[in-house]
């Protein structure tokens, strides 16, 4: 799968748990979940859930732990997509 | 080293479904589960959970700058009630934090510190007096205290640990 399409996929998936919006616009690989769209942290769990539906895979703790940018999220799907 | 976490019930219960499945599996251990599960309130005591393992986690972060979702590496221990104050360990293989909670029907509330007799050396600070560093640690902008900040709903805490000053001979 394209990078671009994981991340318009990503997108979909924590636009429901963002609440600042307008920061969605400038969203890029370095954007941080927490920082930048200011995503509650137990809201982070709903996302690699999301995440583990939409993709078909399995996020362990290890991966999870990693999982506050849009660049490492991408990363992890990738190399799960790739098992 | 400082860490506190608030939680507005009324907010959580909207942004999150604690029955959601697999979602609890990937945040508490074993233990955790069993007592959440077995509580008579189990979404009051899986917040009550969340938020003691929150403000142990930024004492770690504090302490070690390494920022990561990692709640199961944070085991909380059964707390115990001491005058309405829920009080116990939040262990990790290499340390462990003293966690003290507060609940009420609208919120719970969590402060950590690293030994408990900092309990006694806590207090609250204005916002214009809050500086942070390059890894967005809050600092007393005069008397370089460590902060800690939360922030959820309709509540908002900001403490300081007041260092020991010694005494001038």
């Amino acid at each position: 799968m394209e990078n671009t399409e994981i991340v318009n996929q990503l997108i979909a998936i924590v636009k429901p748990y963002v609440t600042e919006v307008e920061a969605l616009n400038d969203l890029n690989e370095n954007t941080d979940f927490i920082n930048d769209l200011k995503i509650n942290s137990a809201n982070l769990v709903d996302i690699v859930l999301d995440i583990e539906e939409v993709f078909g895979i399995e996020i362990d703790n290890e991966s999870m732990q990693k999982m506050l940018t849009v660049k490492a999220t991408v990363e992890i799907i990738q190399n799960k997509l790739k098992i | 080293m400082i860490g506190n976490d608030i939680i507005d019930l009324e907010l959580a219960s909207k942004q999150s479904n604690y029955q959601r499945k697999g979602l609890i599996e990937k945040l508490f251990n074993l233990p955790e589960q069993q007592l959440i599960l077995g509580a008579d309130q189990p979404e009051i005591f899986f917040w009550n959970l969340w938020s003691r393992k929150e403000a142990a986690y930024k004492i770690y972060h504090r302490a070690t700058k390494i920022r990561a979702f990692n709640p199961k590496q944070f085991s909380c221990e059964l707390p115990f009630y001491i005058n309405g104050i829920l009080l116990g360990k939040v262990v990790t293989n290499h340390d462990f934090y003293w966690v003290r909670t507060t609940i009420n029907s609208s919120y719970i509330y969590s402060e950590a510190v690293l030994n408990s007799e900092d309990f006694h050396n806590i207090s609250e600070v204005d916002l214009v007096n809050i500086e942070k560093d390059l890894n967005g640690i809050p600092y007393h902008k005069i008397s370089n205290n460590p902060i800690s900040v939360t922030h959820h709903g309709n509540f908002e805490r900001r403490i300081q640990l007041n260092r020991q000053i010694e005494p001038r001979l």
